[in-house]
């Protein structure tokens, strides 16, 4: 197997860097300790002499995965998900970013990360099932949970802040 | 609408949404010639290395040392034995001498014997001396 060299660990980290932080924000539940794990996980890639990994992007949401919760063990307050923005919404949909932030921030971990890994992270169900250890069926239906309780919570959030903003 | 579309159309309706690049990797490890791990760590095993047989070889030198101490201190004693024979004239042998009512010459030349084998194992042997003793000795009657 080929080893991995500076530019391919450099060009994965811009490649991949959003979807991770993404997915590092859903476990660590603060930005900044996100991107801590991500430069962790890149540090170390950076660092030793590895085996290129056949597919580069399970590989790399294992690691930050693995990162993110010895970081969460070792943490001695659980921190919840906090109010940083972590999505950039398009011009539209500013008020809509803050929502979705806010109704992930509201979903069951598991259910969290894998929406985010297959929506940020364009992960197939395998992919991410294998990234956590589970079957296919059990991502398949946390995932199909998941996407229901965001879509109601983000019509919930719709309909409460309609009125208000028509006046 | 069929839930199925519903949750694609949800899907599109979120990928709209794009998540923040991270912070840049730190600069100085980015500009660090990468290196083996294996060629990394090899500077400080070879510390440690060193840093191991230092300890090693001063624990060796003082168990040596050790050692080495007790048969010469055994050594020094015997020699101290050696070169200080106990003289046999004391004060008790001379006052005994006297008691025993011999001659006076006979007590001199005893004493007198006494005092050469105390000087003799007390003071340096003038015969063996090279220096001035020797000459001293030769010049005496």
């Amino acid at each position: 197997m080929k080893d991995l060299n500076r530019n391919e660990v450099e060009d994965w980290y811009t490649q991949y860097g959003p979807a991770l932080l993404a997915y590092a924000v859903a476990l660590t539940g603060e930005k900044g300790a996100a991107e801590d794990v991500l430069h962790q996980v890149f540090l170390k890639l950076l660092e030793m002499d590895q085996p290129r990994p056949n597919d580069p992007k399970p590989y790399l949401f294992r690691a930050v995965r693995n990162r993110a919760f010895n970081v969460r063990r070792s943490a001695s307050r659980n921190v919840p998900l906090d109010a940083d923005q972590w999505l950039d919404a398009p011009t539209d949909l500013v008020d809509a970013g803050l929502a979705l932030q806010a109704a992930l921030r509201e979903l069951p971990e598991e259910q969290r990360e894998i929406i985010v890994m297959r929506i940020w992270g364009e992960m197939t169900l395998e992919q991410a099932a294998a990234v956590l250890e589970v079957p296919t069926n059990t991502a398949a239906s946390r995932y199909r949970y998941g996407l229901a309780k965001l879509r109601n919570a983000m019509q919930s959030m719709k309909e409460c802040h309609e009125p208000t903003s028509r006046g | 609408m069929n839930p199925h579309q519903e949750d694609k159309d949800f899907e599109v309706f979120l990928r709209r949404f794009r998540p923040k690049t991270p912070r840049a990797l730190p600069e100085e490890l980015r500009a660090s010639p990468r290196m083996p791990i294996s060629r990394q760590k090899q500077p400080r095993l070879a510390r440690r290395i060193r840093i191991i047989a230092g300890i090693a070889a001063l624990v060796l030198m003082g168990v040596t040392s050790l050692l080495l101490m007790r048969p010469r201190q055994t050594h020094l004693l015997d020699a101290q034995a050696r070169v200080e024979p106990i003289p046999r004239a004391t004060i008790g042998e001379f006052s005994r001498l006297i008691r025993e009512d011999r001659s006076e010459a006979e007590v001199e030349a005893r004493i007198g014997a006494a005092m050469d084998e105390i000087s003799r194992s007390l003071l340096p042997n003038e015969k063996k001396s090279r220096g001035l003793l020797k000459a001293l000795a030769a010049e005496a009657p």
